[in-house]
């Protein structure tokens, strides 16, 4: 403090020594009887800084003065002195210092000691982070794995759907086939049927047509008989005619008249005679064809009874096919709805399956935020770290220029006690 | 019994054993059917068909065809009735057929064949059944005691 004032005073005196040289030396170019009177007044001006120079050294120890008396309290008197009682001043301030330190030394202790323990709890947190890290990537992976399985039994069971719909089809053909299946047989039931009818028609037609016939035939014989009465007479007609006709020969010419009519008699007996033999041989003709008319009908009601007894099987066997077709249909029918039914539930479950895949990928997405939420929260505990470690390096420096500070204040007591607590 | 008035002469056409004959009107007495049958005559010849009761006169009746080695004999209903001079006789015919004049020429001669209305006839007079009747019962005689 001493040196300062000191310093400034050889400065002075060198510049009032040097000024009047300097100015001997600037201003060569003036006149030589300028020359004295410049050096002279360089020399007066030296003088005059220097005494300046004093007083204002005066004015600023007194401000020094005062202001470490307000720094160190104010208490502080010297013995009058300005020196003294600025070294007084100064005492006090160290002593206040030291304490100061002792108290950031601790206190940057505990900021160790804090710091440490923050960093542990990060690295723990952390630690825990990386496993729900691990355990939602495996909760992500067992997700996809699950979207995979869902789309695969999805497929499977559309494949499935598929087929069952394909047997439906099927089964509806089958059913559509055995419908008309049955409607054929049916109306075929109905045309045996109505031919059963029409034969039972046609047998009464024959039946009477065949009593017709033998009537017809024993009308033929009663012909027969009057053509054989009628062919008697006309015999013994022509006999009594030629009998006449002798008698009349006899007779001579008187009977001459009468052997004329007796001949005509005698030939109109003979055309009747001839007459009926024809007719007589229609008749056997008829009655020949009549009986064969008869033996064919006889044969006919035979075939037809035949016919009508095979119609009345045809009959029975369709309408067996009819009920045996009829309840495999219904059968097909059971089929094909029962199909149907599967292929709803099908559809129910690649629904059901679908929406348990958008519930997967949902919580696939979920886990991913989840992730991206512990990745965010691991960096921020990283980051929590690194502040740790700055806090931490931070307060070492402060301990650091702590130390310092009190090894050059000559306080070395504070540093070891704090040196052990790190 | 003249009957040949105009060139021609009434015969009686009657078929028997498949021959046509002709019997001169005035030899014919009657045309009778059978109503029965015949009385039969025992150990009597082929011409003798059996005997007649005509109105309670027994009358022989002869099979034409036999009598003339003509064909079989017919199954003939009909007996014509002839009247020869002393006696009658009966033949069993097939048919009667008609009554007609036929020409003289288509008689033939003696009782010989002729030819009239499309088919061969053979007329036998009263000389021809003469000799017919007269050979048989002559040769029945020799055999054996007369028949009536």
């Amino acid at each position: 403090m001493a040196r300062g004032p000191r310093q400034r005073l050889a400065l002075a005196s060198l510049a009032a020594l040097l000024l009047p040289v300097l100015a001997a030396w600037l201003v060569p170019a003036v006149t030589s009887w300028a020359r004295p009177l410049a050096v002279s007044l360089a020399a007066g001006l030296g003088l005059l800084l220097l005494l300046l120079d004093q007083r204002r050294l005066e004015q600023r120890l007194q401000k020094l003065q005062a202001r470490a008396q307000r720094l160190a309290g104010g208490g502080v008197s010297g013995g009058g002195d300005e020196f003294a009682s600025l070294e007084a001043a100064l005492e006090t301030i160290h002593g206040n210092f030291a304490t100061l330190l002792q108290e950031v030394q601790g206190t940057s202790g505990q900021v160790r000691d804090s710091s440490a323990s923050l960093n542990d709890l990060a690295r723990r947190i952390n630690a825990s982070a990386g496993n729900i890290s691990h355990s939602m990537e495996a909760i992500a992976r067992g997700a996809e794995l699950q979207n995979e399985l869902v789309d695969q039994s999805s497929t499977l069971i559309a494949d499935m759907a598929r087929s069952i719909q394909r047997a439906s089809v099927s089964a509806e053909d089958a059913a559509r086939s055995s419908r008309e299946a049955s409607q054929v047989a049916q109306s075929g039931s109905q045309l045996a049927g109505a031919a059963v009818e029409e034969m039972r028609e046609v047998f009464q037609g024959v039946e009477q047509y065949s009593r017709q016939v033998v009537q017809f035939g024993e009308r033929t014989q009663e012909i027969g008989n009057i053509v054989r009465v009628i062919t008697e007479v006309a015999q013994q007609t022509h006999l009594l005619a030629i009998n006449a006709t002798i008698e009349a020969a006899r007779a001579g010419e008187a009977g001459r008249g009468f052997a004329v009519v007796a001949e005509e008699i005698r030939q109109l007996a003979e055309n009747t005679s001839r007459s009926a033999d024809r007719i007589g041989k229609i008749v056997e003709e008829i009655t020949a064809a009549s009986q064969e008319a008869v033996r064919a009908v006889e044969a006919t009601s035979r075939r037809l009874a035949q016919g009508r007894q095979q119609l009345g099987s045809i009959l029975d066997a369709l309408r067996n096919i009819v009920a045996t077709v009829t309840s495999g249909s219904d059968r097909v029918q059971i089929i094909s709805r029962l199909a149907r039914e599967q292929i709803a539930g099908a559809e129910e479950s690649v629904k059901a399956i679908q929406n348990i895949s958008a519930v997967a990928r949902r919580n696939a997405s979920s886990t991913d935020e989840v992730s991206r939420a512990v990745e965010a929260q691991s960096n921020s505990i990283l980051e929590v770290t690194r502040l740790a470690a700055e806090i931490d390096e931070l307060a070492g420096r402060l301990r650091q220029l702590v130390r310092q500070f009190s090894g050059a204040g000559d306080g070395d007591d504070p540093a070891g006690a704090e040196e052990g607590a790190a | 019994m003249s009957g040949q008035a105009d060139g021609g002469r009434g015969l009686l056409t009657v078929q028997a054993g498949g021959e046509r004959l002709g019997l001169p009107l005035e030899l014919v007495r009657e045309v009778v059917e059978l109503d029965g049958e015949l009385a039969p005559v025992v150990g009597a010849p082929e011409w003798l068909a059996g005997l007649l009761n005509h109105h309670g006169q027994v009358v022989a009746v002869l099979r034409p065809a036999a009598l003339l080695d003509a064909g079989a004999a017919g199954a003939g209903r009909q007996v014509v009735l002839l009247e020869l001079e002393d006696y009658r006789l009966g033949l069993l015919v097939e048919k009667v057929e008609t009554v007609e004049q036929v020409p003289a020429e288509k008689q033939g001669l003696g009782g010989g064949l002729g030819w009239h209305q499309g088919g061969p006839l053979r007329v036998l007079d009263r000389l021809a059944w003469q000799r017919l009747v007269d050979g048989r019962l002559a040769g029945r005689v020799e055999k054996g005691p007369p028949g009536g």
